[in-house]
This record gives structure tokens, C-alpha cells and sequence, in this order.
């Protein structure tokens, strides 16, 4: 078992790729790194002004670095910190006058190095949720996009390390009844659909919410419970060496989302992570993957499902364990610990699963665990259950998912 | 993934425990290290002398150490070398007058079979015309590995035992190799006391068939067997055993514990059942055939059994099996234990091997892992070779199994070189 730790240096990369149209109204950088003094950078003029360049403009920073990343073929500026202190690790992007925030596609906020959040707040009206998401998202490492405490609220996550390089955008906004959960890629050409049956439904009603996150995902959900509408996982997961840029086949975007809701108004819990590792029938909540340009989503309970579903990666003996489960844990009854691979469709539920990356700071036992059950000292860090009691069935693989608190 | 490789050196436990009857007609200890000079010590006298008093009187071995191996709560003598040179690592018992071996259990004799050797991992390759040829083969390939014959060399009936696993895992095994069957070669596993011997006969353990001009290749280390033949699935041709590796939190938990996986259930079996060679198992009902024979060994517990199943199974869930990375969700119209990677490689898992206790209907838990070998999520021909994945080579054991219904996807690979 390998997990994946997020780092924690803080990682600000631009939104907008070159080349960059820069004159006198817009050439004006200017960041405070860790709370320093800011340090202000005059950018070279011309209508098509390339990342590198911009780069080397930024030759003179000191407590970061800029360099170029590219991703599938476009190049961004990206200012990373080299202290790895979390969330005292910080890039505040400063709005002096003439800057190039906008050219670049850098939001005026603070960048940080992030920490593994878990808090729990109270709601009764979707603001209230949308807020308590917003904050501990922040706390994690996200930025405030647009919207803050206010919906809808657009958020982004950190990019993860180079050569991985990735990152999506969630969308809190307003549903009939709950509040609606969807993703995107930073560009915006992949949304998920805002609809009364795609994406995740969060119930205020439900009346408390923990969020457990880190820079490059979160799970929201009601502690103590699997509780319809009351479950939303989203995130960009790490991705193995050999899938990162420079190899042949590369993983340049990569986003889930997973929830327990088919709709606005659904009662029923369906599966997610909250309740299994995996699915491949009726029954299952909302999903949307975005992958290298290709979007696709489970909305609505649909019937049949298919083997690109969604699913963690379980380890077991040679003969599926159905219900009477074996072959699944050590000599000493102890759970045998496996790698939280994520595998999804590329384009439809009925494509083959493929494995498109690992949640971070997260672990799959093949034990059943009650909900929210808390471990400590693992691997160094502290963590709790995501899924609800699953022994199994004939179809899904017995287990838990724990992550990082 | 974390492949556990063997090491290579060379490792002698004694297969007596402690107390010793130290007399000066067995006080005289006698090695010789990676084949320099016998290092000669006399021991010191006494009715019940520790393993550690006689660790103590050792003091002045050179290239080599002495310690006190305790397995299950009894101590035992080890001399281990300082060399990781393989089968040029050598412990060698000379047979002095008055001579210690017997009394402590190391093999002497001045042979290369009865030397202890760091061992080789490269594959050996014989015909097997007839019974003997195919027995002493057999032996010959598990010496080259790092085993050595405690009895009954290139005879009818083979006793050889594998290195014991490093401290403080310390897990070692005997096969018995035999040509008394009709067709077959026979090799059961039991421990080194002696205590739990598995069947060996036409009915049990690993059944091998003979014949004019065939060909086998053995893929060994000094802890493990697969017996092949090239290319083949046939019933009969396959068979494998060892003691696996185990993880720290087991180590002293677990102090015995050995496999064996035959592919047969009988001297003139010719049916094709479910087994490592064709898929992660060596378990029940195929649709068609039952098991094939099995032995394991677990802490005292023997479970020896085969031609077991049945349509549905039973309660079986503690039949022998690899342990593979799987998606979550599978069922029928899927490809089951398909989990392949966004460029379309394989997900390689640990090769943790499972069985149940005392009989196939315990609960399968995991023993242990499998040495120099991992499995890969995805089907390959028998025969496969893989190269520098780890820096090493590897074969693939396994012969195209693309999973059904019951059985998942997956291949077994073992290093080669």
C-alpha cells in the first residue's frame, strides 16, 4: 500500500493559457510570498506574449518559483512556494494597479499549501451549507472563485504536483430543495449539468455536515449517518508516474464526482461511497467524470448501469466472496490495507472501468467498518471511515474507505 | 506493491531444538564457510545445553554467525553467512569424528546437495523420460535453488528441505518426493519435525507425469517450487509449493506455514480442474471437475484434501488462492477481476496467497506472499516472459485466464533471473 499525502507547499497556477496579450494597462505582477513583503514584477509588453517569458519576468522571486506547466499541449504560469508549511505556506496574489491578474488567470486571494480538514457545521437553510463548504474548503487549500458566501459559489482546487497537474472547479448553487454540488474543468468547457437530476443534492434539513477535504478533494456528508441527500464526494485524484505528462499515454484532466441522491427529491440513499467501493447496476447515486476532454454522468437512478460505473479497487481471493465474504483479510483476522484506485468510464457507463488515478490521503480496507469509525495513528496521521457498515454483496466488494482527518 | 525477493545468502537452521545432550562423542563442530577452511569448535559438555550456550561457544565462527532461531517457542541453532553471493554462499557441516551434526540436525556429507547454499533463482530444465528421471530432476532443481536433500538422494523416495526465511520470519518446509505411484511422480509437503506429514501416494499432493522426451522447467528459489511444463495446462503436469513470506505484524504470530498446489487428484487423473496454472486458484468446483489436491500447513494444522466441490461449492470458502486486485463492482456480464490502468496496463497486486486453517471450509486468511512474484490484473499465455520490471526477469505461471464467473482475471508471474 502506497497512499498518496498531499504536499503542502502552495501552488498558484494560472487559469488562462499563453500567449499573453501584454501592454502598459496589465503588466504589473505582484505576490507576497508566506506573508513577506510584496514583491512586484513588471511584465515584457507584446500581443503574444508567451508563459516562458512571463516566467523568466518572474526570474527574481524569492520564497517561490515560477515555471511553465503545460497541460495537453497549452502552457500556464504556475508560482509554487518552497516552503511546505500547509496552510501557512502562502501566495497572495496582490490587484496593484495595471495588473495582469486577468491575463494570467490568477484570482486576487491567497493561495495555500492547504491542510486535511475535517469540520462539521450546522445548517437549516442551503446557505448555510453552501457557506460551511466554502469555509472548510478554504481551509483546505481551495480558492474562492466567485460567490463567496454567497450562491451559487464557485471553488477551485490547488493543481497537483508537477508532472500531475491537475485541478477542477466545484459549483455550490442554488437547487429546488437542496443545494446542488457539480463539477467542472477550470476552463469550463466540462460542466456537469445543473439540474434537478444531475450532480449532488445536499438536504439543509439534514441539519448538520461534516467536510473532510484536503487541496485536491472532499467528502460532505452527514456524520453518523448514510443519509439520502446527505452525501457528496468530489475531487482530482494522483495519478501514477506512468500516466503523467511526458509518458505515452497521459492523464492530462481527471475529475469525479460522486453523491447518494438520483435527484432534488430523492429519499433514497443509492450507492456511493458512503454505502460501498463500487457499483455496476440500479441504484446508483449521481456521478459525473470528466477525463481528457470527455464528460459523461449517471443522473437520475439509471437502470442497468454498467461495468464503467465507478468503482474503488478491493482486493480478494480468486472466487468472487458474494455475501459470505473470505479470503479478504490476514492470519490474524486483521484487514488487508489496498491503494484507493479510482476507476471510471471514459465517455459512458457502459465503457470498460479503467483506473484513472488514487483518492489522496485515503486507504481501502477490505473490512467492514461502522460509519465514521475513527483510526489513529496510521501511517502518521489520523482517519476516519467514509462507508457505512459494507460487508459486501454478490456484486460489490466487501470494505471501507478511510481518509485522512 | 512490495515484491519480496529473496536473499542471497546462505542459511542453516538446525532441525532439532534445544535442549542438547553434549557429550564428547558429539562435542565437535565443524563448518566450512563460502568453501574456505573447516572452522572446527569443540562444544561445551553438558546433558541439556541451550541453543544459546551453543550460540555462545560458536563466538569465534567466522564469516558466518551464529544465533538462536526460535520457531513457535522453541529454540534452535542458526549459522548464517555473511556472503550474498547465491549458490557461491555456502555452508558446508563437515563430518569430523565425533561430529555435532546429528545431535543439532544440519545435514552433512560433503556433497553439493547437502550443502546449504544462498541459492539461485534461474530456472532448471530437464526431461523427465521416467519416474526417477523426473524425481531426481525434481531434486536437482530445488538443490540449485538453495534446498538441500536430507535424505534419499536421486532415490525412489526424495526428502529435501527449503532455507528458513530470515529472521524473524523463520518459516521452512520438506517435500517428499516419491516414484512409487504407477504413472506419477508424487510430492507432499510436511514440516521438519516430522510432526504433520502430508498423504503421498496416487490419491494426494502434487501428482507429475513422466514420459519419454518431456520436457519440465522448475522456476525456484530457495523458499518456493513451480513445476512446469512448457506451455502446458495439462492435468498432471503442473504442481508448486513453498513457505510464503510474512509481513512484520505476523512474524512470530505465524511459525509455520507452508503450500502445496497440485493439479490432479489422482495417478491417472486426466481432467482439467481449477488451478494455479490456469487461473489465481487451486480451489473447488470448475463447473465440470472438483478441486485438485491441495496441502497447507499452518501453525500444527495440516489440511490435505482434493477432489472436493461439487456444483455450488458448499461451504469453501478456505480453498488455496492468490489474493487479486479487483474493481469493486463486478458481476456477470463484466469481465471479472478486470482492473486495468487509463493506458490500459495492468494493476499489479501483491501475490498474497490465502487458505483456510484446518480444511477448505475454514475461512480463507491471508498466510503470507508469495516470493519473487506478483500478480497482474491482466491474462497472458503460460510462458510469458516480462523483462526488467524490478530489475529483474519474469515468467508468467499462469496460462490465459480471463476470469469467469467465479474465478477472477489474473496472471502469476515469477522472477526468473
Amino acid at each position: 500500500m502506497s497512499v498518496q499525502f498531499m504536499d503542502l507547499n502552495a501552488d498558484a497556477v494560472g487559469t488562462v493559457n499563453d500567449t499573453y496579450n501584454i501592454s502598459s494597462s496589465n503588466d504589473q505582477l505582484s505576490v507576497t510570498i508566506d506573508g513577506g513583503s510584496a514583491q512586484t514584477f513588471t511584465l515584457t509588453h507584446g500581443s503574444t506574449v508567451s508563459a516562458s517569458t512571463v516566467v523568466s519576468n518572474l526570474s527574481g522571486l524569492t520564497g517561490a518559483t515560477a515555471s511553465v506547466v503545460t497541460i495537453n499541449g497549452s502552457n500556464f504560469v504556475r508560482i509554487r512556494d518552497t516552503s511546505a508549511l500547509g496552510s501557512s505556506s502562502t501566495i497572495l496574489i496582490n490587484a496593484p494597479s495595471s495588473n495582469a491578474n486577468s491575463t494570467l488567470g490568477f484570482t486576487a486571494t491567497t493561495y495555500t499549501g492547504g491542510a486535511n480538514v475535517s469540520t462539521t457545521f450546522a445548517t437549516s437553510v442551503k446557505q448555510d451549507v453552501a457557506s460551511g463548504i466554502e469555509d472548510a474548503l478554504n481551509s483546505a487549500g481551495w480558492i474562492t472563485i466567485s460567490g463567496h458566501h454567497s450562491i451559487p459559489t464557485v471553488l477551485q482546487s490547488s493543481m497537483s504536483p508537477n508532472p500531475q497537474n491537475l485541478r477542477m472547479r466545484v459549483n455550490l448553487y442554488a437547487s429546488t430543495n437542496c443545494l446542488g454540488v457539480t463539477v467542472q474543468n477550470v476552463s469550463g468547457t466540462k460542466a456537469g449539468t445543473q439540474g434537478t437530476s444531475n450532480g449532488g443534492f445536499l438536504l439543509p434539513s439534514n441539519a448538520s455536515y461534516q467536510v473532510i477535504a484536503d487541496k485536491y478533494q472532499a467528502f460532505v456528508f452527514v456524520p453518523g449517518s448514510n443519509t439520502a441527500r446527505g452525501y457528496v464526494g468530489f475531487g482530482v485524484p494522483a495519478i501514477p508516474s506512468f500516466l503523467q505528462a511526458g509518458q505515452s499515454s497521459v492523464i492530462y484532466e481527471a475529475i469525479w464526482l460522486n453523491a447518494n441522491a438520483a435527484s432534488d427529491s430523492d429519499t433514497t440513499a443509492r450507492g456511493s461511497f458512503r454505502s460501498g467501493l463500487g457499483w455496476n447496476g440500479s441504484s446508483v447515486g449521481n456521478c459525473t467524470f470528466i477525463t481528457n476532454g470527455n464528460i459523461w454522468e449517471v443522473a437520475n437512478n439509471p437502470t442497468g448501469g454498467g461495468n464503467g460505473t465507478f468503482a474503488l479497487l478491493n482486493q480478494f481471493g480468486n472466487i468472487f466472496p458474494g455475501t459470505t465474504a473470505s479470503w479478504y483479510r490476514w492470519h490474524d483476522t486483521s484487514a488487508m490495507l489496498a491503494d484507493p484506485i479510482l476507476f471510471w468510464g471514459l465517455t459512458a457507463s457502459t465503457d470498460e472501468s479503467l483506473g484513472r488515478g488514487q483518492l489522496w490521503d485515503a486507504f481501502v480496507s477490505n473490512e467492514s467498518y461502522t460509519i465514521d469509525t475513527a483510526l489513529t495513528s496510521i501511517s502518521g496521521a489520523n482517519w476516519q471511515n467514509l462507508t457505512n457498515a459494507n460487508t459486501g454483496t454478490s456484486s460489490t466488494g466487501r470494505g471501507s474507505v478511510f481518509i485522512v482527518t | 506493491m512490495s515484491i519480496q525477493f529473496v536473499d542471497a545468502v546462505a542459511d542453516a537452521v538446525s532441525s532439532l531444538p534445544e535442549p542438547y545432550a553434549i557429550t564428547s562423542s558429539n562435542n565437535q563442530f565443524s563448518v566450512s564457510i563460502d568453501g574456505g577452511s573447516a572452522q572446527v569448535i569443540t562444544l561445551t559438555n553438558g546433558s541439556a545445553r541451550t541453543a544459546a550456550q551453543i550460540v555462545t561457544d560458536l563466538s569465534t565462527l567466522t564469516s558466518c554467525t551464529a544465533s538462536v532461531c526460535a520457531i513457535g517457542g522453541v529454540n534452535y541453532v542458526r549459522i548464517r553467512g555473511t556472503s550474498s553471493n547465491g549458490l557461491s554462499s555456502t555452508i558446508a557441516f563437515n563430518s569430523p569424528s565425533n561430529n555435532s551434526n546429528t545431535i543439532l540436525g544440519f545435514t552433512s556429507g560433503g556433497n553439493s546437495y547437502q550443502t546449504y547454499t544462498g541459492g539461485s533463482i534461474s530456472p532448471t530444465t530437464f526431461l523427465g523420460d521416467t519416474k526417477q528421471d523426473l524425481a531426481s530432476g525434481i531434486e536437482t532443481a530445488l538443490n540449485n535453488a538453495g534446498w538441500i536433500t536430507v535424505s534419499g538422494h536421486a532415490s525412489s523416495s526424495i526428502v529435501c528441505q527449503s532455507s528458513c526465511t530470515p529472521a524473524s520470519q523463520n518459516l521452512r518446509m520438506q517435500v517428499k518426493i516419491t516414484t512409487a505411484n504407477s504413472n506419477t511422480v508424487c510430492v507432499s509437503l510436511q514440516n521438519v519435525a516430522g510432526s504433520h506429514v502430508g498423504s503421498n501416494g496416487s490419491g494426494s499432493a502434487v501428482l507429475l507425469l513422466p514420459a519419454a522426451g518431456k520436457g519440465f522447467v522448475i522456476y525456484a528459489n530457495k523458499y518456493q517450487a513451480f513445476v512446469t511444463v512448457p506451455g502446458s495446462v495439462q492435468t498432471r503436469d503442473f504442481g508448486a509449493w513453498g513457505v510464503p513470506y510474512i509481513p512484520t505484524w505476523l512474524q512470530g504470530v505465524i511459525w509455520e506455514s507452508a503450500w502445496l498446489a497440485g493439479n490432479a487428484i489422482s495417478d491417472t487423473d486426466t481432467s482439467t480442474r481449477l488451478t494455479l496454472r490456469n487461473s489465481l486458484t487451486n480451489a473447488w468446483w470448475n463447473g465440470s471437475q472438483n478441486s485438485p489436491n491441495n496441502q497447507t500447513l499452518s501453525n500444527c494444522y495440516l489440511a490435505d484434501y482434493g477432489n472436493q466441490g461439487g456444483s455450488g461449492g458448499g461451504s469453501s470458502f478456505g480453498y488455496l488462492s492468490l489474493i487479486a486486485p479487483q474493481t469493486a463492482a463486478w458481476g456477470s456480464s463484466f469481465n471479472p477481476g478486470e482492473a486495468l490502468w487509463h493506458d490500459l496496463s495492468a494493476v499489479m497486486g501483491d501475490a498474497l496467497i490465502s487458505w483456510g486453517l484446518t480444511f477448505y471450509g475454514d475461512m480463507g486468511l491471508i498466510r503470507g506472499q508469495l516470493w519473487n512474484s506478483f500478480i497482474s490484473s491482466d491474462a497472458y499465455p503460460c510462458g510469458l516472459p516480462i523483462t526488467s520490471l524490478d530489475s529483474h526477469n519474469w515468467i508468467a505461471i499462469t496460462h490465459n485466464n480471463t476470469g469467469t464467473a467465479g474465478t477472477m482475471k489474473g496472471t502469476l508471474f515469477v522472477t526468473t533471473s
